[in-house]
């Protein structure tokens, strides 16, 4: 009997343990750090554009949100004046100093961010990658399939042109990886066309300036070009300047990269062709949330592709 | 009586002293910048928590030792007369080909600093061909192969970076000995072997005399030409330096690298106290001068200043040095 009520009451203590255990062991809910300083985020974007302006305005409707549910956020744009490396480099540096609750950086040069990203991780810093992929060990947020944009866009722009004719080619900056990336799915794209040939190619280094004079040198030299392709958010509107000073509107098509307000407007009256644009609103609102997530110690996506979609002549009624 | 007679001669000797000392600094032409440099890091220690750490201070004394650099070879060139736009391109081009040398060519790490800087001495000694042999303009000359090396430099990488480097190499440009980074060492070393150079030996004479009046340096017997090679070769080597510096520390050949270097060398060089027409200037001041610069930058961005501020806020930081250097010359 006395073994019985032994046995017993080993066996109720146990399975009061074994109930125990749950409610004893660390609640899922106790792993989230509540968040109740003043958070500082900064983004360093490649260089100071205004589809970066797009992304901000993204990145302050989240922190507006935040605040009304009491998170507080101071976010810095630290901007380069222009797409230089080494002046981008020196801005993650200087900002590792600071010390943030969160570093955004937009990749200007994969290579080199990749180190420097990495130091700031081993400073303690909590590092998001956007815009412009840099490496697996990052998180990221943005378009992630540069090369399925340039291969979309040679697709749209073979069927426009009958799958023929002189292409030119505004290649951007040539150390950033989502323009080449672009570029190169353009080119797998022409490959199915093999009367569609590529006369001209040149870097216009993210600067509409550039990308207007090489325009213009290219319809000089290539009288009977058909098409450009831009491979960044400028170089479509420079093109579409000159394609329209020449007076060669509708009969040069243009495809490329981003909605900016110019190049929307050059959609609507026909100078350029077809625009991808990337959803950068939502790349900035979410790399705040998720750079909150992780001073929270929630979960975060390493990988969340905001895609784009193709804008055409078709749009402009909405 | 007597004592106060004493007393007050002493106090006019030494504020006779005082006022000599201030009179010499003043003379110094490098004056200005060691005293914008302590007011501004003053300003910024006060005004921003981080930029006093540790850290931060490492990152701008790094900043500084890149440029600075290129602009000790830029200060040499200044001071023999003649000027040198291809220094931020020799040091892309050198970074990309000491890159290759060390991941295709099988060189070892610890020759690739040399190798790079003489074949940095090699672009160098090209623009000096031009310059000192054929007597063509500087300007034009290092304008034109600015372009070319940074040409080469796309050729040769077709834009995509040389890397891994390796850790054997890498530890040039990541290391430090003593808390401090190798890259600054290797400056401090690289300005201290200059300032003996130019103020203890003959060379050194030379270099100030060609540049102070090339006809009279011609009459007095000292082989212009030579220094002037030697001049433009110095520039070449100093930025591959820096290059293949920079290199080892962000542990990838960048065909990039060097691009904003041009800018920040020649403002180093003149804000501490270089002339841009020969004969005049010092190391020290360039050293500051670097030191200046990547301050001014490092403060814009910890004091949040807009990215479109903050090259209106460094030309103007410029202007103001070069007319308190006037106001210095003419007092």
């Amino acid at each position: 009997m006395t073994t019985h009520s032994g046995k017993g009451a080993m066996v109720a203590a146990l399975t009061a343990l074994c109930m125990a255990l749950p409610a004893n062991a660390q609640s899922q809910a106790d792993l989230i750090t509540p968040v109740e300083d003043e958070l500082t985020f900064v983004f360093i974007p490649k260089v100071i554009h205004p589809w970066y302006d797009v992304v901000r305005e993204g990145g302050q409707f989240a922190v507006d949100e935040l605040a009304e549910s009491g998170i507080k956020i101071e976010m810095i744009w630290d901007q380069p004046p222009t797409a230089d490396v080494a002046d981008q480099n020196r801005r993650i540096e200087t900002n590792i100093g600071r010390q943030p609750d969160g570093l955004a950086v937009a990749c200007l040069d994969q290579a080199t961010n990749s180190q420097l990203l990495r130091e700031a991780k081993e400073a303690g810093v909590n590092v998001y990658t956007f815009n412009s992929f840099c490496d697996e060990e990052f998180p990221f947020v943005g378009q992630r399939d540069s090369y399925g944009d340039g291969y979309d866009l040679g697709e749209y722009l073979a069927e426009h042109l009958g799958g023929k004719g002189e292409i030119g080619i505004l290649a951007g900056s040539l150390t950033a990886t989502d323009h080449v990336e672009r570029i190169k799915g353009f080119k797998d794209a022409l490959k199915e066309h093999p009367e569609m040939k590529i006369v001209f190619e040149q870097p216009d280094n993210d600067v509409l300036e550039e990308a207007v004079t090489l325009t213009e040198n290219a319809l000089q030299a290539h009288p009977d070009i058909a098409g450009f392709f831009g491979s960044n958010a400028s170089n479509p509107i420079g093109a579409a300047r000159a394609v329209k000073n020449a007076g060669k509107t509708g009969e040069v098509a243009i495809v490329g990269m981003d909605d900016l307000p110019e190049a929307v407007d050059f959609v609507c009256d026909g100078t350029i062709t077809a625009l991808k644009a990337q959803r950068q609103w939502d790349i900035g609102y979410w790399a705040v949330r998720y750079m909150v997530a992780m001073n929270q110690n929630h979960t975060y996506p390493m990988d969340h592709n905001t895609g784009s979609r193709l804008i055409t002549q078709d749009d402009c009624g909405e | 009586m007597t004592n106060n007679i004493q007393a007050s001669a002493a106090n006019d000797r030494g504020n006779r002293g005082g006022k000599a000392i201030l009179a010499r600094f003043w003379k110094w032409e490098a004056s200005g910048i060691l005293v914008a440099l302590i007011v501004l890091g003053l300003a910024l220690s006060l005004a921003t928590d981080n930029f006093m750490s540790s850290y931060n201070m490492s990152v701008v004394a790094r900043q500084a030792a890149f440029v600075g650099l290129v602009a000790l070879g830029q200060t040499l060139v200044l001071l023999v007369g003649g000027i040198d736009l291809s220094v931020g391109a020799a040091a892309g081009l050198s970074a990309i080909v000491g890159s290759i040398a060390l991941t295709q060519w099988g060189i070892h790490p610890w020759l690739i600093i040399p190798f790079t800087m003489l074949f940095g001495f090699g672009l160098g000694a090209l623009n000096g061909v031009f310059v000192a042999g054929l007597r063509l303009n500087p300007f034009i000359v290092t304008l034109a192969t600015w372009e070319i090396f940074a040409g080469l430099t796309l050729v040769i990488t077709k834009g995509y970076p040389i890397r891994p480097l390796g850790e054997a190499f890498t530890v040039f440009g990541q290391g430090e000995l003593f808390g401090i980074p190798l890259p600054v060492l290797i400056f401090g070393l690289a300005a201290i072997c200059l300032i003996w150079v130019l103020s203890q030996t003959r060379l050194g004479r030379n270099i100030f005399a060609v540049g102070g009046n090339r006809d009279a340096a011609i009459l007095a017997g000292i082989r212009v030409k030579a220094i002037e090679f030697l001049a433009f070769g110095l520039a070449g080597m100093f930025a591959a330096l820096a290059g293949i510096l920079f290199a080892s520390r962000m542990d990838a050949g960048q065909p990039s690298v060097g691009e904003g270097w041009l800018m920040g060398a020649i403002t180093a060089a003149i804000l501490g106290g270089t002339s841009l027409r020969g004969g005049q200037g010092s190391i020290v001041g360039t050293v500051l001068g670097a030191l200046l610069l990547a301050v001014l930058a490092n403060g814009t961005v910890l004091m949040n200043v807009s990215g479109f501020w903050q090259r209106v806020i460094v030309g103007a930081v410029v202007l103001v040095a070069v007319l308190v250097d006037l106001l210095r010359r003419k007092s």
